[in-house]
C-alpha cells in the first residue's frame, strides 16, 4: 500500500490507508515487542515545534523512541530560524544531517503545503494553525473504536469553537470518511457559515446536540483567534450556554462519553465532575486520558508506515 | 494541440479608477503593465514609500511613460490632514476624497464629516468598503474554503455594513459617492436600490471578481489573495448581472504586486489581475462567451470612469493583441 510522503491533512489518506493505520496501531497496543523495531539502520526522526505543545510532542518522541529510531529534537527557539533562516533552508539542512522524518507544528495554516511537490523528507503535520491536525483525529478515532464506539451510522457532537479548531477540521474529514454523522455545536462566531459536508449538521442548541448524539467531543474556545471580540467578555457566559456538566448530562439522561483533545479548561467547556470521572469504556465519563494513552500506539503506526514508505 | 489564434481588438484607451501599489519598488513594472493594457489615465489610490509610509507626493511618476497620466489622491483621514495636498492634486474637475481602508477604518462620524466636505467641494468621495474591526484580520471569504483551509475568514458584513452606511450618509448629504470595488451579491442589491431611489452613487468591481471564485484559493494559491476577497459563484453571477444592468459602472485594478510568493498564503501580498491582463481575460472569458458585449466592456473601462472623474473624452485608440482561449 502506497501513502503520500507528507501527511498534511486527512484528505491525504483514503479509507484503506486509515484502516491500515488503525490495524497497525492495534497491533502495537496488543502485541508489544520486547525489543525495538529498529535495531540496525535506525532511522532519524525529528520534531520541529514552532508552537507550544505538551501531548503531541511528547507522544511523538515516545513513539519514535519505542520504535528504536534516533530522535532529534530540533528546537526552533535556539536555531538559525531565529537568525532569519527560512523553513525551507532549515529543512534542507536537517535532511543533510540525515533526518528521515520530521513532525512539524506551526502557527501558519498551510505552511507545509508548498513542500508537497518536493518534500525534503517525510513530513507529519503536528498541527498547522487553524488548518489541520490529522494525527489527533486518527488517534481519536482509534480511541473511540477501542473503547466501544462504532462510528458508522452513529453521531458525534463536536461542541465548542468549531470554526477555529484544527482538530475539528481533521475530525470532520475523518469521521465522515468512516460513515459517522456529526453535529457541530457552538455559540455564534464559533460555527462555519455553511455546513462543510452533507453528513454534518450545525446548531447552537447544546441540548439538541446532546440529545441527538452518541458521543460528545469538546473543544476549548480559542479566544486568541476571535479578533472581532478583542479582549471583551463575549464568551464569559460559555459555561452556562455550552459547558458540559454532569448535571446537564444527567438531566438529559444521556449516558455518553466525553472526549477532549486537551488542554481542557475545567469549569468552562467541561465541568469538574465530568473531568474527574475518567472512564475507559463507551459510557458516561471523561475519556481524555484514554486519548492520550492511545496516541502513542497510533503515532507509532503513523511513523512506521511513513518510514517504510507506506505513507 | 491546435495553434492559438492571435486576436487584435481596437478599443478606446482605458481609465483605471483605482490602482493600489503594494510598494514603490513595483512602480516601473506597474506603469509598463498599465500602458501595455491600453490605459491612458489611472488614479493611484495608495502606495507605500520605501519606509513603509503611504505616498504623500506623486513626484514624476509617469515621466518615462509619455501618454500615461497619473492622477494621485492622498488619503484624507478623519483629521483632514491632507486637505492641502488634495486640493493641489486636482483630478480633472473633480477632487477625490478617498478612504484608504486596508489599514485604516473610517468610523461613521468621520465618514459623515468627510462626505460633508466632499459635498462642499463638489468632490467625489471614494469609499473602500471594508471595515477592519468587522474583518477581524480575516483574509479569505467566509465559506467552505476558509473553513477547510483554516484561514481567518472575512465575512460579508465587513463590506456590506460599510456599503449600507455610506449609502445612507450619501442619501442624507447629497454628495457624489463611488465604491472602489464591491464583491458581494448583497452589495449589488443595496447599490441597485439606492440608484433607483436617486442616490448619486457609482461603483466598481475588479476583473478578477467577474471571473473567479474562492474555490481557486483551495490549496493555498497565493495568486488569488484578493481584497475584497474572491467570493462564491452566486456573488460572481450577481456581479455580472450588476454589470449588465448598469448597477456596476467601472472595472478597476486594485492591488498590484510583482511578488506572488510561494510561501504561506497568510503572509502573501494582496494581488489582483495585472492591468495588461484585464482586457484579454475579460474578452476571452466573458465577451466571446456572449456574457458581456464589447460595448459594455468599453463602457466599464473607458466611458464610465471618464464620466465619473469628469475627464474630457479621449479619441485615442489602443490595439490589444493577445491569444484567444
Amino acid at each position: 500500500m502506497n501513502f503520500p510522503s507528507i501527511l498534511e491533512s486527512i484528505s491525504d489518506l483514503n479509507l484503506g490507508q486509515v484502516e491500515y493505520l488503525l490495524n497497525s496501531a492495534k497491533g502495537f497496543k496488543y502485541n508489544p515487542r520486547k525489543h525495538p523495531y529498529y535495531e540496525v539502520n535506525q532511522p532519524v526522526v525529528a520534531t520541529c515545534f514552532l508552537e507550544h505543545s505538551t501531548r503531541t510532542r511528547n507522544s511523538f518522541v515516545l513513539a519514535a523512541e519505542k520504535l528504536g529510531a534516533i530522535y532529534l529534537n530540533f528546537d526552533p527557539a535556539t536555531s538559525s530560524l531565529k537568525k532569519g533562516e527560512n523553513l525551507e533552508e532549515t529543512f534542507l539542512t536537517l535532511r543533510s544531517q540525515g533526518v528521515d522524518l520530521c513532525v512539524i507544528r506551526t502557527a501558519v495554516p498551510g505552511e507545509l503545503h508548498p513542500f508537497k511537490n518536493n518534500p525534503p523528507f517525510k513530513i507529519i503535520n503536528g498541527g498547522d494553525g487553524m488548518h489541520q491536525h490529522p494525527t489527533q483525529a486518527l488517534l481519536d478515532l482509534f480511541t473511540m473504536i477501542e473503547t466501544g464506539f462504532k462510528p458508522k451510522g452513529n453521531t458525534m457532537a463536536i461542541i465548542g469553537d468549531c470554526e477555529h479548531s484544527r482538530v475539528c477540521h481533521s475530525l470532520i474529514d475523518l469521521m465522515t470518511m468512516v460513515g459517522c454523522k456529526i453535529i457541530l455545536c457552538g455559540p455564534s462566531g464559533c460555527l462555519p457559515r455553511q455546513t462543510p459536508h452533507k453528513n454534518v449538521e450545525l446548531t447552537s442548541d447544546v441540548t439538541y446536540a446532546i440529545n441527538n448524539s452518541d458521543l460528545l467531543y469538546l473543544l476549548r474556545i480559542q479566544k486568541e483567534r476571535h479578533k472581532k471580540f478583542g479582549e471583551s467578555n463575549y464568551f464569559s457566559d460559555y459555561p452556562w450556554s455550552h459547558g458540559i456538566t454532569m448535571e446537564r448530562l444527567k438531566k438529559l439522561e444521556k449516558n455518553v462519553p466525553v472526549y477532549h483533545p486537551g488542554p481542557a479548561n475545567i469549569g468552562i467547556e467541561i465541568g469538574a465532575c465530568v473531568f474527574k470521572n475518567p472512564t475507559n469504556k463507551h459510557e458516561l465519563g471523561y475519556l481524555g486520558y484514554e486519548q492520550v494513552r492511545h496516541s502513542l500506539w497510533m503515532r507509532m503506526a503513523i511513523i512506521m508506515a511513513m518510514l517504510e514508505r507506506r505513507i | 494541440m491546435t495553434k492559438k489564434e492571435i486576436v487584435k481588438i481596437e478599443t478606446p484607451t482605458f481609465v483605471d479608477m483605482g490602482f493600489i501599489l503594494n510598494c514603490l519598488g513595483d512602480l516601473e513594472l506597474a506603469l509598463t503593465k498599465l500602458r501595455n493594457g491600453g490605459f491612458e489615465n489611472f488614479t493611484l489610490l495608495a502606495g507605500k514609500e520605501s519606509d513603509g509610509t503611504l505616498f504623500k507626493h506623486p513626484g514624476h511618476l509617469c515621466e518615462k511613460h509619455p501618454g500615461l497620466i497619473c492622477s494621485f489622491s492622498p488619503m484624507v483621514n478623519n483629521k483632514f490632514e491632507n486637505l492641502d495636498l488634495l486640493y493641489s492634486q486636482e483630478l480633472g474637475d473633480t477632487l477625490i476624497f478617498y478612504q484608504h481602508s486596508p489599514t485604516e477604518s473610517l468610523y461613521i462620524h468621520s465618514a459623515y464629516q468627510i462626505m460633508l466636505k466632499a459635498f462642499d467641494y463638489n468632490a467625489l468621495f471614494i469609499s473602500f468598503p471594508h471595515n477592519l474591526k468587522l474583518a477581524a484580520e480575516g483574509i479569505l471569504h467566509q465559506g467552505h474554503i476558509s473553513f477547510k483551509s483554516g484561514l481567518p475568514a472575512l465575512s460579508y458584513i465587513s463590506e456590506e455594513a460599510v456599503v449600507a452606511r455610506d449609502l445612507e450618509l450619501c442619501r442624507s448629504i447629497g454628495n457624489k459617492l463611488h465604491f472602489h470595488q464591491i464583491s458581494s451579491k448583497r452589495s449589488v442589491e443595496l447599490i441597485k436600490r439606492a440608484k433607483q431611489e436617486g442616490v448619486s452613487v457609482t461603483c466598481g468591481v475588479s476583473a478578477g471578481h467577474l471571473l473567479y471564485t474562492d474555490k481557486l484559493v483551495d490549496g493555498f494559491n497565493n495568486e488569488y489573495r484578493y481584497l475584497p476577497p474572491l467570493r462564491e459563484e452566486e456573488d460572481r453571477q450577481a456581479l455580472i448581472e450588476g454589470v449588465k444592468d448598469q448597477t456596476i459602472d467601472v472595472i478597476s485594478s486594485g492591488f498590484f504586486t510583482s511578488k506572488i510568493t510561494t510561501g504561506p498564503f497568510i503572509q502573501a501580498e494582496f494581488t489582483a489581475l495585472p492591468p495588461d491582463k484585464i482586457f484579454p481575460f475579460i474578452y476571452n472569458n466573458l465577451v466571446t462567451k456572449n456574457i458581456l458585449t464589447l460595448d459594455q466592456v468599453n463602457q466599464l473601462l473607458a466611458t464610465n470612469p471618464r464620466k465619473i472623474l469628469n475627464l474630457p473624452a479621449s479619441h485615442k485608440k489602443f490595439v490589444h493583441e493577445f491569444s484567444e482561449v
